[in-house]
């Protein structure tokens, strides 16, 4: 692999508050396969670029990094593998797999039937998908190519949130708080098994963003395990500053 | 500070973003957010308020309250009347655009039903005379602008078609996913407005722009939990122009 070659990413949750400013802040760093369901990164793609409203002329230097975007469903029978398909069939491997995607659903416990729905569904996107995503990724790439994900350090960073290790007592974040917990363990779980092939996997565990820190120090806190030699850490980023546990 | 004359306004004066997306899937159609300085979006959102505070009609056929922006209009609002706005989007778009505008204010209540999932090739009637700035505004005290349906014999309305659908969002509380509330972008008519290709978020000071084809496939996606404000103009061509390029019954008339 030629020295300077950017790193390529495949990133859930690209039309999100997170997904989008990692795309507009390290589309320069990556060549991102940004995958989304039904609101896209507003990003440079091979759907999209930037245009002066006032000239409309393209603006050149705005759209020369440009992510690759997959729009999916992960839920959906057969999505995963068509994105994991679709982004090797585009650039030939995969160096860092961030689970992106979630949901946040607030209900009361007491409401049995609607927290049920609830937790099923957020345990399905916020646990269950990431897992599938990464040994979907495993089986496809990773398995057979232990010098060659050490040599490239490849990895996993899973989204997770400080729900999932503090329980907040305003709100009605349990479903959500558990389906985040769920996803630390299994990070760490991931972190054991992919160790035989070389591919690490950490997971963050953020604050509420914007509202409390900057999502741009979320998403360069991707950046920072993508660049490091840990595994099966979970990065808490506070306002306080940054702590692994 | 003073205030400025909003008709007379150069957009590159008051764009903050000269960013916009330029979108081609499913169809060709703009967005762009933080799109006006935050103070004279803040203008635009106290104007808004203004003219909107009760005298907004229930339209049933899209489960909204609207008020049309009309011949005279002064103030903020004023600007997106005024020739630079009107020049810049037609030039934008790419249409050859007759000086005709319509303008509302819409408001939906939290929980309105979901829209239909429609192209807007509509006809758009008016009444022709002379502005300053060269537009000419819809006239509803004059001729309906949807069947061009004259409240005097002796006015004589014009048809045009509409050529390009700018939505500006505008007066909503925050959004987040899981509101509701978005235009939905689809590949056909037949499609469930729940089920969207895309959806654009209304988010206050974003803009969603397109020109109005046989393929510009939108709807409003059904609000949940809050009301949505938006001001909602079109741009009009020649009838010619759409019959020659895609016959005349791709032109749907407003039932």
């Amino acid at each position: 692999m030629p020295a300077g070659v950017k790193r390529v990413c495949l990133l859930t949750g690209a039309g999100g508050t997170l997904g989008s400013a990692f795309c507009q802040f390290f589309a320069s760093r990556y060549q991102i396969a940004a995958v989304f369901r039904s609101r896209p990164p507003h990003v440079p793609s091979q759907r999209r670029w930037l245009v002066d409203p006032v000239t409309g002329s393209r603006r050149a230097a705005a759209n020369h990094h440009r992510i690759f975007e997959i729009q999916s469903d992960l839920t959906k029978p057969g999505e995963i593998d068509r994105v994991v398909d679709m982004t090797l069939a585009r650039f030939d491997r995969i160096d860092l797999l961030v689970n992106g995607a979630g949901v946040v659903r607030d209900v009361p416990l007491l409401d049995s039937d609607r927290f049920e729905q609830a937790f099923t569904e957020q345990l399905l996107v916020n646990s269950i998908l990431p897992h599938r995503l990464a040994a979907n990724v495993a089986v496809k790439f990773w398995r057979g190519r232990s010098p060659a994900n050490l040599r490239r350090n490849r990895n996993v960073v899973n989204v997770s949130s400080i729900s999932g290790l503090v329980v907040y007592h305003k709100g009605s974040r349990a479903a959500y708080g558990t389906s985040k917990a769920a996803m630390n363990f299994l990070s760490c779980a991931m972190a054991s098994e992919f160790r035989r092939f070389g591919v690490r996997v950490n997971a963050v565990a953020p604050t509420t963003f914007p509202k409390l820190i900057p999502t741009r120090r979320v998403a360069s806190a991707i950046v920072g395990l993508d660049r490091g030699k840990m595994s099966g850490r979970i990065l808490v980023i506070r306002q306080s500053g940054n702590r692994y546990v | 500070m003073t205030t400025p004359r909003f008709d007379t306004l150069r957009p590159a004066s008051v764009l903050a973003n000269r960013r916009w997306v330029k979108n081609v899937f499913p169809y060709t159609y703009y967005t762009a957010s933080n799109v006006f300085t935050p103070r004279i979006y803040q203008m635009f959102e106290s104007a808004f308020r203004e003219h909107t505070n009760g005298r907004q009609q229930y339209m049933d056929k899209h489960d909204t309250y609207g008020v049309t922006l009309t011949r005279g209009v002064d103030g903020p609002l004023g600007f997106f009347a005024s020739r630079g706005w009107y020049r810049m989007i037609a030039r934008l778009v790419g249409i050859k655009a007759t000086p005709h505008l319509n303008i509302g204010l819409h408001h939906h209540e939290p929980g309105s039903e979901n829209g239909f999932v429609h192209n807007d090739l509509n006809p758009g009637w008016f009444v022709d005379y002379e502005s300053d700035q060269g537009t000419v505004l819809a006239q509803p005290d004059l001729c309906s602008y949807t069947t061009g349906e004259a409240t005097k014999a002796e006015i004589k309305p014009r048809r045009t078609i509409r050529a390009a659908a700018l939505l500006f969002y505008v007066a909503n509380p925050p959004w987040t996913p899981g509101d509701g509330g978005e235009t939905g972008i689809y590949r056909q008519g037949s499609d469930d407005p729940e089920r969207p290709l895309e959806a654009v978020p209304p988010i206050n000071n974003s803009i969603l722009l397109f020109e109005c084809t046989p393929w510009s496939f939108h709807s409003f996606i059904q609000n949940r939990r809050t009301a949505r404000n938006s001001l909602v103009m079109w741009w009009h061509r020649e009838p010619a122009e759409v019959v020659r390029r895609w016959g005349a019954d791709s032109i749907i008339d407003y039932r």
